[in-house]
């Protein structure tokens, strides 16, 4: 035992340095050292974007949100949206069929009814919007591959063309359902806390167009036959959505030349309808979202409904009775047709009904993926985004806008000799119009596409009001900018005609 | 320090159990003193410690006073000591009977207060302070202190997460005024800050959506409630500026129980605790589900389809209506399941705890094993502690003394999981499941697998049954402080925390259970960890200069560090439910597994403090303090920043003019301005970053992980800086039979740690900033009044009440204020559309609701514009409470006692938590209904024209809200909380062994008087942990 009062000078000691160090925190310097932190479980920017898997890896979080699996986190500000091609009510796969004549659900009905307003879809509900967050990280993602330095330019060359096919896809996305937004692309203003206006609809698609043109030559024609790239941005990608973006805007002499451009690269339509969804990278798919067990597709669960045990089509268990197809619609099909023989209309109960319209089914069942095994809820069936049937409705539709249609039957009658049904023929402009919207939404049922053809025919609205919908207004083929970005905008942004402010 | 490690590796045990051992040992008996000890009233005193000066020999006195001791030498001095009353030494000569009249302490005023880094007496004290003593509640059934403070100090409130056994609480002092920082407060247990006062145990990973959950545990749960004497609560700067940059929301000083000089006393308290579940959710039996289901489905059948009254097409060329359940059906439903009853059971408490206490003059022990476990009323959240604790304070020689504090606690805890879910209502949890579930369908199928509902997402309430869910949580904390008395006048102590806290999360879903989403089975393991050291030395100087200065000065230097990190991993695909989560590697699918893993920047801290008291004739008091803080998580030139405070104190009654009063005891008018920091932003650096996302995207059939920017530098990211002025007066009069405070102040915190919102069209959404300034301003009133002193009967009062109100000073001017938004509006305002009913028939649509439905809210068109939008949005009300009060009666009697508490809060705007169960979608969906509650037959149908609650049909004037937000089901709420009920009884026994046993009866929780509409005014999440009113019966007994 230590008897300090024996030994003053040791004590003196340790009061001059236990002083000494009071003096020097206080002073605020000498400790600094003590002060440097490790970041251990995150990546500093000094030492990201090095190696070509560090391209691939910046390049993936672009290409979340368009994945099958429910839902992406935002790495920065930590929201979740679903993702946009899965199959939850959310989604904009989901919220652009649940508007039209294609689809019903239960399970939201402010999408069915046209009631839905700017502050409808926030937070989880606002699935679309919060993904132009993804357009600015595309752009940080393309002035980053740009600074590498160690990584070959044809290498980068690639990576770049296909973060800007995403950014433009990312664009397209939100520019169908809001019209043109503030979306960011200049690398310079990424970290500017000053809002930006809504650009002109011109200014808007010339960016997606340029986008677009120059990625092309830096990307490979397709991946139908490269399994392990399968599910990247190429050159057919590129021409579909510049395909889309002139059909939107009824660019009806480029829609035709884009339309054109990818006939000629050699894709073709599978010979049995069904086969497009079961048959991996098939020659007639431009884009499907590859899926596993770990990222797959939910669309047959959701369909199925809860008490569903078997039927001529599938027997497996019950699924989660989600959306159905209006019976008006499952009526449009012939009986010949191929197509319906994808659709369910009748089933056994697990309690051993058969279940029907005429016992009370609400709606046909849109199975769609009809090669399934086991009992779910989720298939690696690559989700059907971007095919070839649909190039070749919409070249039809352009020449018919353009000159009527008899330059047209040619690419609308090789679907429906596919479908099993007669060639369409003698028709006027007006008549080809209308069966060519049936046509459309019959071949490409449930895959997102029928809210932008029944715009692009002027149509969302009146059939929407002829299904008994009355709150449906004109200005409603635009859903409203959400509410908490208008509050943030401070009158900077615009709200689409129509909406409250 | 080294010397100190081989001081504390080697010597100190041997030498503590030697001491010990004899502290409790037999020694030689030559004669036998008896005697009673009494108060100047004449009141007999129990448990006095009647000591054998400069020996271990030592007695207490018995329930009437009496002692009996046996000492060895011819003429001893006897020392008679008992909290509250002046030590008095005896020479006993040759006597063989001492009878001794102790005096009374004032007590308030020579009470020693705790403050940070050593004590003050009570009248020196100049800050807002307030001591909670343990011993005066009731501990029963609680698992943390944090339970047991709930209103017994003004200004201290406590907001309850979860019912659920350990559950968190959210602390505050004097309110929350920072937005986006922790509004936590402080914990110094014996003089060792938790720099981290957060929970280890792990969450379940919920990337897979079909599982979510972990507890929300709070992390003062492994501190055992026993062990702990006293709590202190710093609130204002003043008194908190020498914690400096982590004491803005205020500092909690827990003080444990330490052993004193005198003969050993073994402290024994045992209790049993049976919980009934309180009448909970009041869901549709199957007859009643039956029934609402048909009805409104039939309702949105006829709004569907444009049908009377909703529309007007032709009901000839609508299709037909077919119910879900025939009438037949619905005649023959019965009661059918309840599912509640499945998963809510009868609690119970069992806790075993008991201490030793003893020591000499040189050596004092105190050790205590607690056992404590709840089975909770909701099956799968048992809770069982198991806690050990060693304080030990050693006298090495004259001038140096170690003291050593260690206590180790073991947690197992059963977490379901539940509350509020990020991934909504599909990911169902054990209670939302049992809500839902249809209530016409029995548990098992024919085959023995669970049934399942019309909508099979919701797993089956009795498989929650089997889901294994456990997480073991241990805690160890040791802290030694080493006291050299250099001089009289001048100390220096050296005190070092370590606190280390591991949690492992088991978790096992069965396939059996048959989850919609993971119908092959998962399990997860995980492990964190959480570590907290600090390092601090400090001296003391008091000296009094003459009679009339007295200056008390400390200052020293601290270092403490926070460490956490943790792993994990999921394994999904199970062949067999035999072996659950021992054996992951069984696990097929190989593409949904994952394992993580992660570790926070350390939080490194440097500081320097001082504190100086100076009182010149007890008159007159300066307070001083200040502390230099260097904090490793803010930008680099913004790392140090200097927190003083100065306080002033008169001691009114001193003064010549009322030295004499009788009537005012004491009087003292105090006033402080301080300033402290609040930097509890653990994990977040100022410096740009990229995080992985995991797997996020598949390319062919490979899942890739995506790294992406996460964050961008902030070089200017600094402290969030607290200001508060006070002044208080204490007071006491009629010789302090009546005692108190009051308080008022104002605190004001700038340089708000807060988010930059990046425009919505950025990449990272938002950046670190300090920005804008927030205000509390309040009241706070606490009185201690002594009714009934003398004779069998006394009655003590005790009744504190604050008031406050946190409001904006300065906004940040990046963010654009909506136009219904007040620049010093309150901080946690609710703004919305008022609202006016719904509409009954066409009558009632407003002119201004022309498209409206029957069965519609109808908004209130505030200004009269003919149209609903955002100028028609007004505050509804604060959430904050307007004031908040505690009140508590002990009553004594002979061998009986008796205490009664309770607690409220008044003028809180809150939501009704049973309002989503009246959405009409949630029954009528005609392929997959869930069940309700059966106030569902309120909700407005066709054929039900008188319903309050809103019908099926679309109000299309719902989404021109900005806001999303209207006051239907909104209210302001008071309750008045009836919290404890303790009757206790001392039996009367005159034993020299048994020094005293009292057994008690506690009953908690018994009512709580509310116009609030939901379930419970305190617990108004959507799904509540189910409350219980708890009966203990219990004995505490000193030998």
């Amino acid at each position: 035992m230590k008897n300090f009062k024996n030994k003053p000078d040791s004590l003196a000691k340790y009061t001059v340095l236990l002083l000494s160090c009071i003096v020097l925190v206080v002073a605020g310097s000498g400790c600094k050292k003590a002060l440097n932190t490790k970041i251990y479980s995150q990546i500093s920017p000094s030492n990201f974007y090095k190696t070509e898997s560090d391209i691939n890896a910046a390049v993936v979080v672009i290409y979340s949100p368009f994945s099958s699996n429910w839902d992406q986190t935002d790495l920065g500000n930590g929201q979740q949206s679903a993702s946009l091609y899965n199959a939850d009510i959310k989604t904009y796969l989901l919220k652009s069929m649940m508007c039209t004549d294609e689809a019903g659900t239960d399970w939201d009905q402010n999408i069915t009814n046209f009631t839905w307003g700017p502050a409808t879809y926030q937070d989880l509900g606002n699935s679309v919007y919060p993904y132009i967050s993804y357009v600015a990280k595309a752009t940080d993602v393309i002035a980053n591959i740009q600074k590498v330095t160690s990584v070959s330019d044809d290498i980068k060359n690639k990576y770049i063309a296909e973060t800007k096919v995403l950014r433009a896809w990312l664009m397209f996305t939100l520019y169908d359902f809001y019209g043109p937004v503030n979306a960011e692309t200049d690398p310079t203003t990424l970290a500017n806390l000053t809002i930006a206006p809504r650009p002109t609809d011109a200014a808007y698609t010339a960016q997606m167009i340029s986008d677009l043109t120059s990625a092309i030559p830096n990307l490979p024609a397709k991946y139908n036959s490269d399994a392990a790239n399968w599910g990247r941005m190429s050159q057919g990608v590129a021409q579909m959505l510049l395909l889309k973006i002139y059909m939107t805007t009824k660019q009806w002499d480029k829609a035709e030349a884009t339309a054109k451009t990818i006939v000629a690269m050699g894709y073709s339509l599978m010979p049995n309808y069904a086969d497009v969804f079961n048959v991996k990278q098939n020659n007639e798919l431009i884009y499907a979202v590859p899926t596993n067990s770990a990222s797959p597709n939910y669309w047959v669960q959701e369909v199925l409904p809860g008490d569903f045990a078997s039927s001529t089509l599938i027997t497996r268990g019950p699924g989660w009775a989600g959306y159905y197809m209006p019976w008006a619609f499952y009526n449009k099909f012939d009986n010949t047709d191929k197509r319906k023989a994808t659709i369910i209309s009748s089933y056994i109960s697990s309690s051993g009904q058969t279940v029907n319209q005429a016992s009370g089914l609400r709606g046909a069942i849109p199975v769609k993926y009809t090669g399934i095994t086991g009992d779910g809820p989720g298939y690696s069936l690559d989700v059907v985004v971007f095919r070839y049937a649909e190039v070749l409705l919409d070249l039809s539709e352009a020449i018919n806008e353009q000159r009527g249609p008899n330059d047209a039957y040619q690419y609308v009658n090789l679907v429906r000799e596919r479908a099993g049904v007669t060639d369409f023929s003698g028709m006027t402009q007006a008549t080809f119009r209308s069966a060519l919207l049936d046509e459309e939404g019959k071949e490409l049922y449930c895959e997102g596409t029928r809210r932008q053809e029944l715009i692009r025919q002027g149509q969302l609205i009146s059939n929407a009001l002829a299904r008994g919908k009355t709150s449906a207004q004109s200005y409603m083929t635009l859903f409203p900018i959400p509410s908490d970005v208008m509050i943030q905008g401070n009158g900077v942004i615009k709200q689409n005609p129509g909406y409250a402010q | 320090m080294q010397n100190f490690t081989f001081l504390f590796k080697r010597r100190w045990p041997l030498l503590v159990f030697i001491q010990l051992f004899f502290s409790v040992a037999a020694f030689a008996q030559q004669r036998t003193i008896t005697g009673t000890v009494s108060a100047a009233s004449g009141e007999k005193l129990p448990g006095v410690s009647v000591m054998v000066k400069g020996t271990t020999n030592g007695v207490s006195t018995n329930a009437n006073g009496v002692f009996t001791l046996k000492i060895n030498s011819a003429d001893a001095t006897l020392i008679f000591s008992s909290l509250g009353y002046t030590t008095q030494e005896v020479a006993i000569g040759a006597r063989t009977n001492v009878n001794v009249q102790l005096t009374e302490n004032n007590k308030a005023l020579n009470e020693v207060v705790v403050l940070g880094y050593g004590t003050s007496s009570k009248k020196d004290v100049t800050g807002s302070v307030v001591t909670v003593k343990t011993s005066d509640l009731p501990q029963t059934a609680q698992t943390s202190i944090n339970n047991i403070l709930q209103g017994q100090a003004a200004g201290l409130n406590l907001e309850t997460r979860s019912a659920q056994p350990g559950g968190g609480l959210n602390i505050t002092i004097r309110g929350s005024l920072s937005p986006n920082a922790s509004n936590a407060p402080l914990y110094i247990i014996d003089g060792v800050p938790i720099s981290a006062n957060a929970s280890a145990v792990p969450a379940i990973n919920d990337k897979d959506i079909g599982f979510y959950g972990g507890v929300d545990q709070d992390p003062l749960a492994s501190i055992n409630p026993s062990d702990i004497e006293t709590v202190t609560v710093l609130k204002d700067a003043s008194a908190t500026a020498i914690y400096g940059a982590a004491a803005a929301n205020g500092v909690i000083l827990v003080t444990t129980k330490r052993g004193k000089a005198g003969v050993a006393t073994v402290n024994y308290s045992g209790s049993y605790t049976l919980q009934h579940p309180k009448s909970y959710f009041d869901l549709l039996d199957a007859t009643g589900f039956e029934t609402q289901q048909v009805r409104l489905a039939h309702d949105k059948y006829l709004f569907d389809n444009n049908l009377a009254p909703y529309g007007n097409a032709d009901p000839a060329t609508a299709p037909a209506f077919t119910p879900l359940f025939t009438s037949q059906q619905i005649a023959s439903a019965g009661t059918g399941t309840d599912w509640l009853n499945q998963i809510i059971r009868n609690g119970s408490v069992d806790e075993q705890n008991i201490s030793v206490s003893g020591g000499n003059e040189r050596t004092k022990v105190f050790s205590s094993f607690n056992y404590y476990d709840n089975v909770g009323v909701l099956q799968n959240s048992d809770f069982k502690r198991y806690s050990g604790r060693l304080n030990v304070d050693q006298q090495i020689s004259n001038s140096v003394k170690l003291s050593l504090n260690m206590t180790f606690s073991q947690i197992n805890s059963d977490n379901a999981a539940t509350g509020t879910n990020s991934g909504g209502a599909e990911k169902y949890n054990e209670l939302q499941a049992a809500y839902s579930f249809a209530p016409n369908i029995g548990i098992y199928n024919s085959d023995g697998s669970y049934t399942k509902s019309y909508d099979n997402i919701i797993t089956n309430p009795a498989a929650f049954l089997i889901i294994q869910n456990k997480t073991n949580t241990n805690r160890f904390i040791v802290s030694p402080n080493l006291e050299v008395k250099i001089t009289n006048d001048l100390k220096w102590n050296t005190v070092v925390g370590v606190d280390k806290q591991t949690s492992d999360l088991q978790f096992f879903l069965p396939v059996k259970a048959q989850n919609y989403q993971l119908p092959q089975g998962m399990a997860q393991l995980a492990t964190n960890h959480i570590e907290n050291y600090s390092a601090e030395s400090y001296l003391t100087y008091n000296k009094k200069f003459n009679s009339d200065n007295n200056l008390s000065v400390v200052g020293g230097v601290g270092y403490y560090k926070s460490i956490s990190y943790g792993y994990g991993l999921e394994a999904v695909g199970f062949p067999t439910d035999a072996t659950g989560f021992y054996d992951v590697g069984l696990a097929s699918n190989k593409d949904q597994s994952f394992d993580f893993s992660a570790r926070s920047p350390d939080l490194i801290k440097v500081s320097g403090y001082f504190r100086a008291n100076y009182s010149y004739k007890d008159k007159y008091i300066l307070t001083v303090t200040g502390r230099d803080d260097g904090q490793s998580n803010f930008a680099a030139t913004k790392q140090f920043g200097f927190f003083p405070g100065i306080s002033l104190g008169w001691r009114i009654n001193q003064e010549d003019f009322m030295k004499n009063s009788n009537t005012v005891s004491n009087l003292k008018l105090r006033a402080g301005y301080g300033t402290s920091g609040n930097s509890t932003i653990n994990g977040l650096t100022p410096v740009a970053l990229y995080g992985s996302a995991g797997p996020i995207f598949v390319i062919g059939s490979t899942y890739y992980p995506g790294i992406g920017i996460t964050q961008i530098a902030n070089n200017h990211f600094t402290w969030e800086t607290d200001k508060t002025l006070n002044l208080g007066l204490d007071y006491g009069f009629f010789h302090d039979r009546i005692t108190g405070s009051l308080d008022i102040f104002e605190k004001t915190a700038s340089d708000l740690i807060d988010f930059d919102p990046l425009p919505v069209n950025n990449e990272v959404g938002k950046v670190l900033t300090n920005v804008g300034e927030t205000r509390s301003t309040g009241i706070e009133f606490s009185i201690l009044t002594q009714n009934f002193k003398s004779g069998d009967f006394k009655w003590t009062t005790n009744f504190n009440i604050s008031s406050y109100r946190n409001y904006w000073v300065q906004r940040n001017p990046e963010v654009a204020l909506a136009s219904y938004i007040g620049a010093n509006d309150n901080i946690r305002e609710v703004y919305g559309w008022q609202t006016d009913g719904i509409i009954h028939s066409a009558s009632e649509k407003p002119s201004y609701m022309p498209n409206a439905n029957l069965g519609n809210i109808i908004y209130k068109d505030q200004n009269g514009d003919g149209k609903l939008d955002i100028n028609d949005v007004v505050k509804l009300g604060n959430p904050d409470p307007k004031f908040s009060l505690g009140f508590g009666n002990t009553f004594s009697y002979k061998n009986f006692d008796l205490y009664v508490f309770m607690y409220g809060s008044f003028g809180m705007y809150e939501v009704n938590n049973y309002s989503g169960f009246y959405d009409p979608t949630v029954i009528n969906d005609s392929t997959r209904p869930h069940n309700t509650l059966v106030g569902a037959a309120n909700i407005f149908s066709a054929d039900n024209l008188n319903g309050i609650y809103p019908g099926y049909a679309a109000n299309p004037y719902t989404g021109n809200n900005p806001t999303a937000v209207n006051n239907f089901y909104g209210q302001n709420v008071n309750f008045l909380r009836l919290k404890n009920v303790t009757l206790g009884y001392r039996l009367p026994i005159h034993s020299s062994t048994i020094k005293s046993i009292r057994l008690f009866v506690d009953l908690q929780n018994l009512a709580v008087i509310t116009n609030y509409k939901g379930y419970d005014p305190e617990y108004t999440e959507t799904n509540p942990y189910p409350l219980a009113t708890s009966t203990s019966f219990g004995v505490n007994a000193t030998f």
